[in-house]
């Protein structure tokens, strides 16, 4: 009889790591509700206005870099965006203003689509042609969706945020799985020369794919642009739904190429916040190396856990983090 | 204009076409990626150990990042816009000069892509593609 824990002896591993995760999840959205009810992340105030921290700096970078790594793994696994979840998580359990949690969630949103980037290219499931166009209108539109952010009062950009996560939320608990559908004729699509092939390992076979309905995609992009930029979130929120459900694009093809479009408006944007002044060093750095260490292990973790039961708990904690920028903002509106 | 066209497209072994450009694009993210990320590992390490002067020591700055982006660029006389890069012997700001990297080499490889794009007698893809580069050029120095 070999000897093992018992615990773990025998168990599949999705069966151990998917507690941890859920435990990991579950601290996190204690947290949050600490946040909701008004405790303060850490700070002590003094006579001068200016505010005490607790810990030292490499207090601070020690706990972001493991945090971001937590929410690197997560973001994996639940299939969101890192950026997405960084922002309202980050404003919620660290003392940093909105500004500087804006700019480094843009970064940390392009370095990670950066360094996903050359391999999906090189495996031929992110399309440079689909992702182009709808890029060249989202990140014009992101722009305009930064410089909105910086300019408005910090709560009307909080409560916006919170009204925008949580209807997030509910887009990933009702949107239906993608279905096979006829395409119609798309002169755009056609004229750009949209189309593409990959060779599915699942089923073992090369999949011819094209798409339809460009027109209202670079439509939807104006507004995903916008918010992408004003909340420092990236696209990779609403990339995959676009090209799915409004496109048809097969969603190997558009997880693939999310990533691409994500390099493209999350560079606009950020150009914006560098030039405002609204990065700072010891906050972005930290955040980028931690949360491209955590999706590389979130990687690794993605065939041992339930992907479902994550992206039900990844639905949770952004209701958590959309209400708690939404009770902030309000509070900050009205006070 | 239609789809990849004959010179653009190679054929893997898997039976699939791969773009020239992807390729080439590919292979341009992946020196970017490599040459920022250790740059920018250098100067944090720099900078936080003290080994680099600044302006600004790090142990100040959890004093300071409650305030805004427009309050703590008036307290602490940090450089907006460009005019910081005068100042890339100073610690802190030779860290931001490695994050400005990321979006300056990914709006180089876009308008790399555009003539790759011509070559590969695709002009619609290459006139997209410089559109873009515009709008990230536009977005650095007037944004």
């Amino acid at each position: 009889m070999p000897a093992g824990n018992p615990l773990t002896h025998g168990a599949h591993p999705s069966t151990v790591l998917t507690p941890v995760i859920k435990y990991c999840l579950a601290t996190i959205m204690l947290l949050l509700a600490a946040g909701v009810l008004g405790a303060d992340p850490a700070s002590v105030p003094t006579d001068s206005g200016l505010l005490l921290s607790p810990l030292p700096w490499w207090g601070w970078v020690f706990l972001l870099f493991v945090f971001t790594l937590l929410l690197g793994v997560i973001a994996v696994i639940g299939g969101v965006g890192g950026g997405v979840l960084f922002v309202p998580i980050v404003s919620a359990l660290f003392p940093f203003h909105f500004d500087f949690v804006r700019g480094a969630g843009l970064l940390v949103a392009l370095c990670g689509a950066l360094s996903a980037a050359p391999r999906l290219l090189r495996g031929g499931m992110a399309s440079i042609r689909l992702g182009l166009p709808l890029a060249l209108v989202g990140s014009a539109a992101s722009i305009g969706g930064a410089s909105l952010g910086l300019v408005l009062p910090t709560s009307v950009v909080e409560l916006l945020l919170g009204v925008s996560i949580v209807a997030i939320a509910a887009l990933m608990i009702a949107s239906p799985g993608p279905k096979h559908r006829e395409l119609r004729h798309d002169p755009i699509a056609t004229a750009i020369g949209i189309r593409g092939n990959y060779h599915d390992s699942s089923i073992g076979r090369r999949i011819d794919w094209t798409v339809h309905r460009t027109g209202w995609a670079l439509v939807a992009y104006i507004g995903i642009g916008i918010m992408g930029g004003m909340f420092g979130l990236g696209a990779g929120w609403a990339n995959v739904p676009t090209m799915t459900l409004l496109m048809g694009a097969p969603v190997k093809v558009a997880v693939a190429t999310s990533g691409y479009v994500m390099t493209l408006n999350s560079s606009a944007a950020a150009w914006v916040y560098l030039n405002g002044g609204a990065v700072l060093g010891l906050i972005t750095v930290p955040s980028i190396v931690g949360m491209m260490a955590g999706t590389r292990i979130g990687a690794r973790l993605l065939p041992r856990v339930r992907p479902r039961v994550i992206r039900r708990i990844v639905t949770v904690l952004l209701v958590a983090a959309g209400l708690r920028s939404l009770v902030a903002g309000i509070l900050g509106v009205i006070g | 204009m239609s789809g990849p066209g004959r010179s653009e497209s190679l054929l893997n072994p898997a039976g699939t076409t791969i773009g020239r450009v992807s390729r080439t694009y590919a292979t341009m993210v992946g020196w970017l990626v490599s040459i920022s990320l250790s740059a920018l590992v250098v100067a944090f390490v720099l900078y936080a150990s003290g080994l680099l002067p600044s302006s600004l020591p790090v142990q100040a700055i959890p004093d300071l990042w409650h305030l805004s982006a427009a309050e703590y660029a008036q307290v602490t006389n940090r450089a907006i816009g460009w005019s910081w890069i005068v100042h890339i012997a100073d610690g802190r700001y030779l860290v931001f000069l490695t994050l400005v990297l990321f979006p300056a080499g990914t709006m180089l490889i876009v308008a790399i892509a555009s003539p790759l794009y011509l070559n590969a007698r695709a002009p619609l893809m290459a006139l997209i593609a410089l559109l873009e580069a515009a709008v990230l050029l536009f977005a650095a120095i007037a944004a």
